[in-house]
């Protein structure tokens, strides 16, 4: 789709054309229904959020000024609603973590060889609900400590503890698989 | 290999090769129509919703002035009365309920009715609220007296006052004046204002005295 078909989508979506909502629908979904996948583990609950999140994208298209593009504006409503959606659920301890514990993670390259996109995901829906929205705020969106801590309502060692974990558990994963796939190989 | 090594220890560079791996994952359409099936009835009963909420908005919108107009006239009898003369200095404002400038009405009125309601057992209006004979003429013998004080009369020829049920309280038709209970009592024309009569039969006690 491009810039031109996409305005033109874009005025209709603010006369509520119908035609229109369901080409962006349509659109958004290829593009952004994977984030909605990594913050649920259910593909139930990941439709559920994302179809609540394209609802408030119809209501609220006259608050898009158009400035930036319209997919990181849909990409940030569907993350907020995630977390909406998983704010109820999720239970922090309050940890302590210092940055010198944080960086000392390693990781070899039987690790990196191990990554493969459709495993991780199922990786990272292995993960506590914790640990992973603690993870795909700071990995996947980029957000800093302090706007994790902020988002969930957490101390900042606490995000800082739940990224080491999310590392280290993936790292761990990653490693059984690789050699899992290295056994295969030999026999 | 040094440097290698010293890369691959760097956190960021395994966030990174992660974001990658999962940024490529192909988008999976099958579940796409079904999808949009499912948003199309989110959407259908949102716009339901709406339209529930728009419905409470007007009957809380309705409530609201039916609860303000409550407020400023909570008692319609309250309300100022125009005779219809059209001219606010001639239009007599009669208020229903007793006030200050006549405590005896506001007194007499709610003993003798509930007597005569609870003796009688029927609801009483006008000149039948006091019969000739019986007891409410004995009240108002004993109201000349000074012993208990008893239902204003209405003078002869003017209009006759009908006497609400449930409070006893009496209504007088628009632009009649409320006679004081005494002089009702003493068959006196209702023209002297209370206060005045007062002020008068205090300066005939001090004449006495003096």
């Amino acid at each position: 789709m491009d810039q031109q078909q996409l305005e033109v989508i874009l005025n209709g979506l603010e006369q509520g054309d119908a035609r229109c909502q369901s080409a962006f629908y349509r659109h958004c979904h290829g593009e952004l229904m994977k984030v909605a996948l990594r913050y649920h583990a259910s593909a139930d609950e990941a439709a559920a959020s994302f179809n609540k999140a394209m609802l408030q994208v119809f209501q609220k298209i006259r608050d898009y000024r158009r400035e930036g593009a319209v997919m990181g504006w849909v990409r940030r409503i569907i993350v907020n609603t995630c977390l909406n959606e998983l704010r109820g659920r999720l239970r922090f301890s309050s940890v302590d973590f210092t940055d010198e514990g944080l960086n000392s993670f390693s990781a070899g390259p039987e690790v990196y060889a191990g990554i493969e996109a459709r495993r991780l995901l199922d990786l990272v829906h292995a993960l506590p609900d914790t640990t992973r929205t603690v993870f795909n705020l700071y990995v996947m969106e980029g957000y800093t400590h302090e706007q994790v801590a902020a988002a969930l309502k957490i101390p900042k060692g606490t995000s800082k503890w739940h990224l080491h974990q999310a590392r280290t558990q993936l790292k761990e994963r990653l490693l059984q698989q690789a050699i899992h796939e290295a056994h295969i190989l030999q026999k | 290999m040094k440097l290698i090594f010293s890369r691959n220890n760097d956190p960021h560079r395994f966030d990174e090769a992660l974001r990658n791996a999962l940024d490529a994952l192909p988008a999976d359409n099958a579940a796409m129509d079904a999808d949009f099936a499912a948003f199309q009835a989110l959407q259908a009963g949102a716009a339901k919703k709406k339209k529930r909420r728009g419905g409470l908005w007007l009957f809380g919108a309705l409530l609201l002035i039916a609860v303000t107009a409550g407020l400023l006239w909570p008692d319609s009898s309250s309300a100022p009365q125009n005779t219809g003369t059209g001219n606010p200095q001639r239009d007599i404002v009669v208020p229903s309920a007793p006030t200050a400038a006549s405590p005896e009405v506001a007194t007499v009125a709610a003993p003798a009715q509930t007597k005569a309601h609870t003796e009688g057992g029927k609801p009483t209006t006008g000149a039948k609220a006091v019969p000739a004979t019986g007891p409410a003429q004995k009240d108002q013998k004993s109201v000349v007296a000074g012993k208990i004080p008893a239902t204003p009369v209405a003078a002869p020829g003017a209009p006759t006052a009908t006497t609400a049920f449930s409070t006893g309280t009496p209504v007088l038709p628009a632009g009649v004046p409320v006679a004081p209970a005494s002089a009702a009592a003493a068959g006196k024309k209702p023209a002297l204002r209370d206060s005045v009569a007062r002020k008068k039969e205090k300066t005939d006690t001090l004449m006495i005295i003096w």
